[in-house]
């Protein structure tokens, strides 16, 4: 090849390779983005407390699904005994001095968070305050990818979530997507709850 | 016969051409080159993470499966014998690139492979045996598809190898060799229901067209391949009407075949080139082979030369007048046409005479023209009596090198540079065409010779 010819096709490479770094990470970014939106317009517009997980949309009995049960059986056994003594004294008829503040109690459904890996949607069971359970509504599209990585990377962050009561938990490596995705629904899930 | 009215073409024509060949390769080389960057482009635009091992290992395994994609398509399209691709890129040159595409192709797709079972591995926390299973049996019907498709290939390339060992007939090696089409076609549905960048997931811009660019790459490459490579040599069969007119046995012991058809300058055919002959005869027409043109195509009628060596070129000479022939073709830039020189240096041996009777025949006498022509004894070169008429008419040298097999260009006890035998050299292009090792000293002769390398025409009946 003329050498003039072979700087042209190197040059337009780089190029397409350039524009398609670029669209990449500015794609990652406004998805990031997008994601924060949509917690906002979900906090205001989805305000249904108690929704039956039932009806949600479950396209897919994921692997989470299975595995969801045991890790709020262990969770609500193990976490409540934190903070503890709030939750368990206004059941008593005792003085019930100060209304401290229980927090809320219910289950809230998150938005629907987009992903690059499907759609992600959370029902958070909340306790006065705390987190008991992470279900999942949606956990990722159907294909085999998506429901590998998800269905592995899911109970994880799950139990993450429960045991640090945030949504800011380390995320799974290897599960990039997925990571985003689930804290995304979480965190606006939680923001549906006020904690 | 012996009138020649055709005008001499002037040198600068042949310059022009030849830039225009060397435009074409290097546009049709960079079309390739960028259908690949184009697809790796489409894969960082999805966000290609490579934060933890499993991460860049699944990117690898991504990449290198657009690679290996497009180079599969790339060697359909070499080898669907196009006629553009034919004329211009070469067909022994787009034969050696595809071979060379699919020993490259083979290995990008065991590290595609390798890559994303580790990756996922990785990823999942499934051991690689795990998830090579998974892969196989429970991720879907597509990646079971494609991996029946991987273990194919690989029994494919065992058996070549094999029968390269075992020196194989060609016929045998090929067959084996046409399962890579299921191979493909097998590993399709996984790259657009599996492949993360085209998998129609729109989740950002670039998606649904990367899904549509892999798409229109998929179809215009088997697309042009069974267009060209099915129904042209169909239609061509239908439209040319080919048949065998006569078969002459010839005292050198070679077999000439007289083919006619209707209106065959249609088909522009010209001497040097060859075509894959298929003879709709009994026991015959499982076979494609090629051969030569031994006599300049003028009108309706075309004449090939084969030399009895095995069943099937033996059963040539038992063919009836009549026989219908499917000619795929014409192939191969072995021709005048590509000349590019003021002289011309023609040197056949074995059946490499034949096309050297065509080029001969259509050679004019503006420039000096040597002939050599290469066999044991005179008595086994074919059509000798027709390049000695030829020689005479166009005013050219015709050397006879005749004796035992050396290590050089000439026979045993013979001593002399190709500048002593023809003084031109340096100033002539160089047709070549016999057997490999033979060719292969012409060529480093005339190249020591001072000839330079554009000038060097070599026909190797490549597949």
């Amino acid at each position: 090849m003329k050498r003039n010819r072979a700087a042209l096709v190197t040059s337009v490479s780089t190029a397409m390779l350039g524009a398609g770094w670029a669209a990449g990470v500015v794609g990652t970014a406004v998805a990031a983005q997008d994601n924060t939106l949509t917690t906002t317009i979900g906090a205001a517009g989805t305000q249904s407390p108690s929704t039956d997980p039932s009806t949600g949309t479950l396209a897919s009995p994921s692997p989470s699904a299975g595995s969801d049960p045991s890790a709020s059986a262990s969770a609500a056994a193990t976490d409540p005994a934190a903070p503890a003594p709030a939750a368990t004294d206004p059941a008593a008829p005792a003085p019930a001095p100060a209304p401290v503040p229980a927090g809320p109690s219910g289950t809230f459904t998150s938005a629907q968070v987009q992903t690059r890996y499907g759609t992600y949607q959370v029902a958070l069971t909340v306790e006065a305050g705390t987190i008991t359970n992470v279900a999942m509504l949606q956990s990722g599209a159907s294909d085999g990818t998506s429901q590998q990585i998800a269905g592995s990377a899911l109970p994880t962050l799950q139990q993450r979530v429960l045991s640090a009561q945030t949504y800011a938990v380390q995320g799974v490596s290897g599960a990039s997507f997925t990571t985003q995705g689930f804290t995304a629904a979480v965190q606006n899930a939680m923001a549906q709850a006020s904690i | 016969m012996a009138i020649d009215v055709r005008i001499p073409i002037a040198t600068d024509t042949y310059e022009h051409r030849a830039e225009n060949d060397s435009a074409f390769k290097d546009t049709l080389e960079s079309v390739f080159w960028l259908s690949g960057v184009g697809a790796l482009s489409f894969l960082l635009a999805t966000g290609a993470p490579m934060g933890s091992i499993g991460d860049a290992l699944t990117t690898i395994g991504r990449a290198t499966g657009m690679v290996a994609g497009t180079m599969m398509m790339v060697q359909l399209l070499l080898i669907a014998r196009m006629p553009i691709v034919e004329k211009r890129f070469g067909h022994d040159r787009a034969a050696l690139l595809h071979g060379r595409l699919g020993r490259i192709g083979f290995i990008v797709i065991f590290i595609h492979v390798a890559a994303l079972v580790l990756g996922y591995g990785a990823r999942v926390h499934t051991g690689w045996w795990d998830q090579a299973w998974m892969f196989a049996l429970r991720f879907g019907n597509e990646m079971t598809l494609a991996t029946i498709g991987f273990w194919l290939l690989i029994a494919i390339v065992a058996t070549s190898l094999a029968a390269v060992r075992a020196r194989w007939k060609y016929e045998k090696w090929h067959a084996v060799h046409l399962l890579t089409y299921i191979t493909i076609a097998v590993s399709i549905p996984h790259q657009f229901v599996n492949g993360t960048t085209f998998n129609g997931y729109a989740f950002s811009a670039t998606d649904t067209i990367a899904r549509w660019y892999w798409a229109t790459l998929w179809t215009v490459s088997v697309g042009g391949f069974l267009v060209y490579r099915w129904l042209r040599p169909l239609w061509h069969l239908m439209r040319y009407q080919i048949t065998v007119a006569r078969v002459d046995r010839n005292s050198d012991g070679t077999i000439s075949v007289w083919m006619t058809g209707r209106s065959l300058q249609r088909l522009h055919p010209q001497a040097g080139q060859f075509f894959m002959w298929r003879f709709l005869a009994a026991g015959m027409w499982m076979e494609a082979h090629p051969f030569s043109l031994s006599r300049s195509p003028r009108g309706d009628v075309m004449r090939i030369t084969v030399k009895p060596v095995g069943d099937h070129t033996a059963a040539i000479a038992d063919l009836l007048p009549g026989t219908k022939v499917m000619a795929e073709g014409p192939l191969g830039r072995f021709t005048p046409h590509h000349r590019r020189a003021y002289g011309t240096v023609l040197a056949g041996a074995g059946s490499g005479v034949a096309p050297m009777v065509a080029i001969l025949e259509e050679l004019d006498s503006s420039g000096p023209i040597v002939v050599f022509l290469r066999a044991r004894t005179a008595s086994e070169i074919p059509h000798l009596d027709e390049v000695r008429e030829l020689v005479h008419e166009r005013g050219a040298t015709l050397y006879i090198l005749e004796g035992r097999r050396s290590q050089g260009w000439l026979p045993q006890g013979l001593d002399a540079s190709m500048t002593q035998l023809a003084p031109a050299i340096a100033a002539s292009d160089v047709y070549v065409c016999g057997p490999e090792a033979w060719a292969e000293a012409v060529l480093d002769e005339a190249r020591a010779c001072g000839a330079p390398k554009e000038h060097l025409h070599r026909e190797e009946f490549a597949w």
